[in-house]
């Protein structure tokens, strides 16, 4: 096997048609590491002046009553982290701002693919981008003859005449194409890494996450390796190997991934914005409306009010009863919003469970799952920042109707204003990154689709033995 | 001789089972392409008629109350408030849907085709966009455009691959370079039929996309002929790459490289790297602008009346005698709303303006990417281009301040807004005329012509 090994990673070397393409891929790392630094400084400046000002803002308000400032309201910006300058994931189709307000939750806006246009489609280049598609392109081409061509140049007897098993053969080709790309793949990750610190000016790197992503990749590539050598040892001629592989490439790379996105969406069809608003209305409407004094169930709050300060009109009551109530409709305008958009966001995880489960038909689908969780592009990293913003939006409105009422306005004075230094003393909103094993939990379902993987083609290669055809 | 060789290859095909599955799958993806459009061009058209039976309701509620009003009345009903009015009618604009959107969904599954047209409610506040999955987004769909751009070419690629070399490596050639007629004819003859049995599934796909889509609202045959001489001039262009790259005469291993290679760099690499560069040249949405759009909103609120009074005069200069008669408040809540949408479409204008700069540097790389100039010219026929959108969205923008100045200097002015004034007023109706300018031709007539000049000249050559 040591032999074959070597033998493998000097024919390779001396080989034109693998200098080329090796040489390419570098050329495209390059391109794309220079490329994703500078994207990633702009946007990362970008988000950084918009989250002051959006504070600075805030902060400037001046005299105010507090139920305007809920109005006025906050935004929340998508964050950026180095590892999204790995893999962009979802995030040009998510939106880009969120508005924080009194009475409504939002949703995200403004995704950078909406100004964009029908080009775009056709798929933007980043690191992990190169790593899930191209790289196995460049396996294939490497890899497509391992066995065929030696078969055809009469090798394979020669070979097996002087004692060579069949699985030493294939494991030695296997391990020389593995050296070969993950030496490609960390030189890749080199340029990619320096690149981003030259640009940024940041040299403090996620290490786990990075040697967990990385580590994810070249296992993902062993996989396709793997598969390749032992297509090429089943099949007769190098051309017919090529074909296949190539055509397996487009089914497993350009074709299966949008049939199972259409397939999840038929099975399970995301419901109108129209039955969403209607069904919404029709909860909310149930609840108290905070600025109606005719509403039934204001006045029946107004009224326990008045029984708990043991007073006879709204006017004595030593709080403001305006902020009580618009907090009473906010907790039960939370509990509706979270009704709904559960459902809601329950069927896009359901839809995309489909393509957890397809990972053990296509490893693509997994390995493109996993690599989103880790650089905390996939849905589960949207859906939490979401939950953390509404969390604050939460913490901001309880805050403005608890100062409404409690800060020593009388009901019905709308004109009642804070005094400007109030406004320091609400928290900014934050945004921690997920831990690197709770983002790894969401993927079990594709982690163990890898490793199937990793199983049945180990079977598949010692249960060559004595197979290859001479 | 083309009877002969179209019988032998029609043999070839009928003994390899593998090409006939190959042809069956290939067929089965197209009317699932066909499909895919379709339920999106359904779903879209559900919104929308779930948004005018909104309006609908809305439109004939104040009908009904107008009509009730008594005009000898000097008390004003509440509908006559512009403000309510608005709220209570529910406009919404909507983007006329085109059957050809159906075969390239282009980013219409990302585009607002609703939009509300209240002036009362901020432009950008989505409340009609639909809800979207983006793992989907990111993943594409597989819609008839994407079936003739990625997938014909690469059955085509599949099915010739081995043209020469098959015969060279079997030992046929030889005795072809023996028979009366020119080898290079008989070869030429060979790959076109081959090329027509590549295209036969897109043929099936115009024929069963002709009959469905015929029947549709707004179908235009010339459009839908448009639509598909761009597609058959695409696949032409690959016709000429593969009669290039086969005349070079590699072994059939080399062949396979080199076409798929070149399917690779057109179709992937090039478009790819492309839009790296274009999103590093032309960023997008800024953020900033959304914050102080929302700055200006609140500062517009604040603004002394004399000043809206000001603004309001200039253009109803008759007002001016009339102002003590006029509600100030109204007034008021007048200049706010029309300095509003007069604040979007600066906001809109200067939002666009990236992308619209971004989709002119688009249509200049299209002569180094073919491929692309393709999607924009489906995507320009079936009014599924950024262009489209951006027109709609500027006609909403602009419709939402005729319907401010229309109805306050309606009902300002007059002791009752009539209901002959609730049917006068203005009705959102944009024009997609500028949208479709020529389409980007040159550049797949330029990957039509180059490999058969290169042919040539490597014929003149050897």
């Amino acid at each position: 096997m040591k032999a074959i090994f070597f033998h493998t990673l000097r024919s390779s070397w001396r080989q034109k048609k693998v200098q080329v393409l090796s040489a390419l891929l570098l050329l495209l790392f390059i391109a794309v590491a220079f490329n994703a630094a500078i994207s990633y400084s702009a946007r990362e400046a970008g988000f950084e002046k918009a989250r002051q000002e959006v504070r600075q803002a805030w902060l400037n308000q001046g005299p105010r009553n507090p139920h305007s400032s809920a109005h006025y309201g906050h935004y929340i910006f998508q964050p950026v982290n180095m590892m999204q300058f790995m893999d962009n994931g979802i995030r040009p189709y998510t939106g880009s701002v969120l508005r924080l307000e009194a009475h409504a939750q939002n949703e995200a806006a403004f995704s950078p693919a909406e100004g964009k246009s029908e080009m775009s489609r056709m798929g933007e280049m980043n690191f992990a981008w190169l790593l899930q598609v191209l790289v196995p392109l460049f396996i294939i081409l490497l890899g497509f003859n391992a066995v065929t061509e030696e078969r055809e140049n009469e090798n394979l007897k020669l070979l097996f005449t002087q004692g060579v098993s069949d699985r030493s053969f294939l494991w030695g080709k296997i391990l020389a194409y593995t050296a070969w790309v993950s030496a490609l793949v960390l030189a890749g990750l080199f340029i990619q890494l320096i690149s981003f610190a030259v640009v940024t000016g940041q040299w403090a790197l996620p290490g786990a996450a990075l040697i967990t992503w990385i580590s994810f990749y070249l296992a993902y590539h062993f996989l396709i390796i793997s598969s390749s050598v032992w297509l090429s040892s089943r099949i007769n001629s190098s051309s017919a190997s090529m074909v296949i592989q190539l055509a397996l490439w487009a089914g497993i790379f350009i074709i299966l991934p949008r049939m199972s996105a259409g397939a999840g969406a038929r099975l399970f069809p995301l419901e109108h914005k129209a039955v969403f608003t209607k069904a919404l209305r029709e909860d909310r409407e149930k609840g108290m409306d905070g600025h109606n004094p005719e509403d039934e169930r204001y006045k029946r709050f107004s009224d326990s009010l008045l029984k708990h300060y043991k007073v006879d009109s709204i006017q004595q009551l030593p709080v403001n009863a305006d902020g009580l109530i618009m907090q009473a409709d906010e907790e039960y305008a939370n509990l509706v919003y979270d009704k709904h958009f559960q459902r809601v966001r329950n069927t896009i995880r359901r839809q995309n469970s489909l393509s957890s489960y397809l990972s053990f038909l296509n490893p693509y689908l997994g390995i493109r799952n996993i690599s989103m969780g880790i650089c905390e592009s996939d849905y589960n990293s949207q859906l939490n920042l979401f939950g953390e913003a509404e969390t604050y939006r939460r913490y901001l409105i309880r805050e403005l109707n608890t100062k409404m009422a409690y800060g020593g306005s009388k009901t019905g004075d709308w004109d009642w204003k804070v005094d400007a230094s109030y406004w320091n003393t609400v928290k900014d909103f934050d945004y921690p990154s997920q831990p690197l094993l709770k983002r790894l939990g969401s993927y079990k379902t594709e982690i163990l689709a890898l490793a199937a993987w990793f199983v049945l083609l180990v079977l598949a290669i010692n249960k060559t033995t004595n197979r290859i055809i001479v | 001789m083309l009877i002969t060789l179209f019988r032998f290859e029609w043999k070839l095909i009928l003994r390899s089972k593998s090409r006939l599955l190959a042809w069956l799958i290939f067929c089965l993806i197209g009317f699932y392409s066909f499909e895919q459009g379709n339920a999106l061009y359904r779903f879209h058209a559900i919104s929308a008629d779930s948004a005018m039976v909104k309006q609908e309701r809305g439109i004939s509620s104040i009908r009904r109350t107008l009509d009730t009003i008594q005009i000898t009345s000097t008390e004003r009903h509440s509908l006559e408030d512009p403000f309510y009015l608005d709220w209570q009618e529910q406009t919404v604009a909507l983007k006329p849907q085109d059957p050809l959107s159906v075969l390239s969904i282009g980013q219409s599954d990302i585009y607002l085709s609703v939009r509300s047209a209240r002036f009362t409610v901020p432009v950008f506040n989505n409340n009609f966009a639909e809800f979207k999955n983006p793992e989907q987004l990111l993943a594409g769909t597989i819609d008839a455009a994407f079936f003739i751009v990625f997938l014909i070419p690469l059955f085509f690629i599949a099915i010739t691959y081995n043209l020469y070399s098959a015969d060279r490596e079997s030992g046929v050639y030889t005795l072809l370079r023996i028979q009366a007629e020119k080898t290079e004819q008989v070869m030429f003859l060979r790959l076109l039929i081959r090329w027509f049995f590549a295209l036969s599934p897109a043929i099936l796909l115009l024929l069963f996309s002709g009959m469905m889509l015929s029947g549709k609202k707004g179908f235009s045959l010339s459009d839908f002929a448009q639509w598909w001489a761009v597609a058959f001039l695409y696949l032409a262009g690959w016709l000429a790459i593969a009669g290039f790259i086969l005349r070079l005469r590699f072994s059939s291993l080399v062949s396979a490289i080199t076409l798929s290679g070149t399917w690779v760099v057109l179709l992937i690499v090039i478009p790819g790297l492309l839009n790296t560069w274009l999103d590093y040249r032309y960023p997008l949405t800024s953020k900033t602008e959304v914050t102080a759009f929302r700055d200006e909103d609140t500062k517009l609120w604040y603004v002394p009346l004399e000043e809206y009074k000001a603004h309001i005069y200039k253009e109803y200069p008759q007002w001016r005698a009339d102002s003590l008669r006029i509600d100030s408040n109204q007034l008021r809540t007048f200049g706010y709303f029309w300095l509003l949408t007069k604040k979007e479409k600066e906001f809109f204008t200067r939002l666009t303006d990236s992308g619209a700069a971004r989709a002119k540097a688009e249509t200049q790389s299209f002569w180094i990417n073919p491929a692309g100039a393709v999607l924009r010219c489906f995507s320009m026929i079936s009014g599924t281009s950024l262009a489209h959108q951006q027109l709609f969205d500027r006609s909403v923008i602009d419709y939402r301040e005729n319907r401010v100045k229309y109805l306050y200097s309606t009902s300002l002015p007059k002791p009752h807004f009539t209901a002959a004034d609730f049917a006068a007023a203005p009705s959102f109706q944009p024009d997609f005329s500028t949208a479709r300018k020529s389409l980007p031709l040159l550049p797949l007539l330029l990957m039509l012509f180059l490999p058969g000049l290169l042919t040539l000249f490597r014929k003149r050559e050897s």
